[in-house]
């Protein structure tokens, strides 16, 4: 209680008026984010979302060396230069298209485990994509992703990283 | 975060904005019917979406909900007189049904036809549940009336009750979608609270301080799953449902009743917590009544005479630094409700969006926020009904289940996601 309004603290600084008087300094720096896509699909999604804020963001995995069967080796062979681009950002953001595997996330997702880089795996689903799809995407991320989000389409990816700050 | 023009979209619901219109798709709770107890009662004044409006039982149990003033010279009606069908206004004596329609006009004589010209803007009422419920949009727009499980069980199985919360809707809701903020401030509760305790799941609960979320769209709003590990490798699930625009449900712990919120604009910088309880299949014990009745759970007590919490920003909550610092409560707040409100509350009456900082364990209320932008321009641009209004979303529970490590657990819990009559909730 304000022994000289008679108010309560909380009454008195909850107002409208009270809050005009905030800190206008900012609370945060800039954060970074380490995109990959994880099949074929994701590759442009990525591409673009890299492509609209390049100052925070980076893709992981260039569009040209996603090409079929030849993309898991070359995961495998970039793998020292990922595991550095993924210390050096504040997250890394999984995008996977429900139904397509997942597996080549495997040695990124569990190396950014054990140095503590949180994973968000964002899997685009949607009401065509059959049961047991989501699934068995998610099982093969569910190890390392600290957060899991099933979108029905693909412009959650850009408007996920805009509420984040990325 | 989001943009100023963002933030504005989603917190105001005023007549004629964006959110507001949203919000007029839907039947909304209004009133608890305890609050029009008999025919020819009192009216009483509430204010909904920014609109001051009476809700009013005439004389032969007709319920309305109409513009709180006189026509004539803008006199409150609720200092009307309830009688013989109709509001009389004690002024001049204009009388109003509960359609708003002007019915008598005392000074006037009858064949002047200006009785006829004159009608309130009225919104419909129904009781259902022991809740008053009215729909603020277009007439010809008006979607089935509500079908909640809560509302629609016996009344021995369900008990609702409601509260003022001094802040913008939005910050109330996302506490209701904010499943991480549970292991924080509500941990002293999970084994005291008579309303939760006891459950197998609380140990699950208590054995796994790391839970990891995952968010799903569903065709009504999200489903936000909370895992956890279990035995032999499995999961323990909790699973909430938030309905569009502001029905969330609490998953449940054992055989506990199932608790659930509404989250209803009053006005900007105020909305109606509406906290409901109910068991799917048996009756309430006597001792759930009593402990919802005196504060447990999600319900709190009162100011006598109103539904302002007892604890409120005017006497700091009654915060107890003792019972912080020995975590009796960890915010030195006592009960869910209030510890949730007392912070929504401290946030000022609309928060600030543009300076938060949300992580990646915030995307519930991320995506809520995106599907109810999406919403309100797929309504305003195209005309587009928002999800919510059918009355399949409305069936539907939350849950708390152990699965096998690799299922969705939308499809494998899709079933105890629905409301079914007779059927028990799936609870652990």
């Amino acid at each position: 209680m304000n022994p000289f309004l008679g108010q309560s603290e909380s009454a008195r600084v909850t107002t409208a008026a009270e809050a005009r008087f905030r800190a206008p300094y900012p609370n945060s720096r800039s954060r970074s984010a380490s995109l990959i896509a994880l099949d074929a699909d994701s590759v442009a999604l990525v591409a673009h979302a890299v492509a609209s804020a390049p100052d925070r963001r980076r893709q992981m995995l260039l569009p040209d060396v996603v090409q079929g069967s030849e993309w898991i080796a070359s995961l495998q062979s970039h793998a020292k230069a990922l595991l550095d681009d993924a210390e050096r950002s504040d997250m890394v953001v999984m995008v996977a298209h429900a139904g397509h595997g997942a597996a080549a996330a495997t040695l990124l997702g569990e190396a950014c485990r054990l140095r503590g880089v949180p994973v968000t795996a964002l899997v685009i689903a949607g009401d065509a994509v059959p049961t047991g799809h989501v699934a068995r995407t998610l099982a093969q991320l569910r190890p390392f992703a600290t957060m899991i989000v099933v979108a029905n389409g693909p412009d959650y990816v850009e408007d996920m990283l805009m509420a984040l700050r990325a | 975060m989001l943009r100023r023009e963002q933030n504005d979209i989603v917190t105001q619901t005023g007549p004629g904005s964006q959110m507001g219109n949203l919000f007029r798709c839907y039947w909304l709770p209004a009133l608890l019917a305890e609050e029009l107890p008999a025919d020819g009662c009192p009216p009483v004044r509430i204010k909904l979406l920014s609109e001051r409006l009476l809700a009013v039982r005439d004389s032969e149990g007709r319920l309305g909900l109409i513009d709180e003033f006189c026509a004539h010279r803008g006199v409150s009606l609720w200092f009307g007189r309830n009688e013989d069908g109709g509001l009389r206004c004690p002024y001049h004596g204009w009388k109003y049904g509960v359609d708003g329609a002007c019915q008598e006009i005392p000074s006037e004589p009858a064949e002047s036809g200006m009785c006829a010209k004159i009608n309130l803007k009225s919104y419909p009422l129904i009781e259902r549940g022991g809740v008053l419920w009215t729909y603020m949009g277009p007439p010809e727009l008006q979607p089935p009336e509500p079908e909640w499980e809560f509302a629609t069980v016996p009344a021995n199985q369900s008990l609702t009750t409601k509260r003022l919360q001094e802040s913008n809707w939005l910050q109330a809701l996302e506490g209701g979608i904010d499943s991480s903020h549970v292991s924080w401030l509500h941990s002293g509760n999970l084994n005291s609270d008579p309303l939760f305790k006891g459950a197998k799941g609380n140990q699950y609960n208590l054995n796994d301080a790391r839970p990891v979320f995952e968010v799903v769209e569903n065709d009504g709003g999200l489903l936000i799953g909370v895992r956890r590990n279990a035995e032999e490798g499995h999961y323990y699930w909790r699973i909430t449902p938030w309905v569009m625009p502001c029905f969330t449900m609490v998953p449940p712990r054992g055989d506990h009743p199932i608790h659930g919120h509404f989250w209803v604009p009053i006005d900007d910088e105020n909305c109606w917590a509406w906290s409901f309880d109910y068991h799917p299949v048996r009756p309430l014990h006597a001792y759930e009544v009593t402990a919802m009745r005196e504060g447990k759970g999600i319900h709190v007590t009162y100011v006598p005479g109103t539904y302002r919490p007892a604890a409120n920003k005017d006497n700091d909550y009654l915060m107890d630094r003792e019972a912080q610092r020995l975590k009796t409560t960890y915010s030195g707040v006592a009960g869910i409700a209030m510890q949730d409100a007392s912070l929504q509350e401290s946030m000022g009456p609309i928060v600030d969006r543009t300076r938060e900082n949300l992580v990646s364990t915030d995307n519930g209320i991320i995506m809520a926020r995106l599907r109810l932008l999406r919403a309100a321009k797929a309504l305003a641009e195209k005309g587009t009904l928002p999800p919510g209004t059918q009355t399949e979303h409305q069936r539907i529970r939350s849950v708390a289940m152990v699965l096998p490590p690799n299922e969705a657990f939308k499809d494998s819990a899709a079933e105890a996601l629905k409301a079914r009559p007779g059927v028990p909730q799936a609870s652990v």
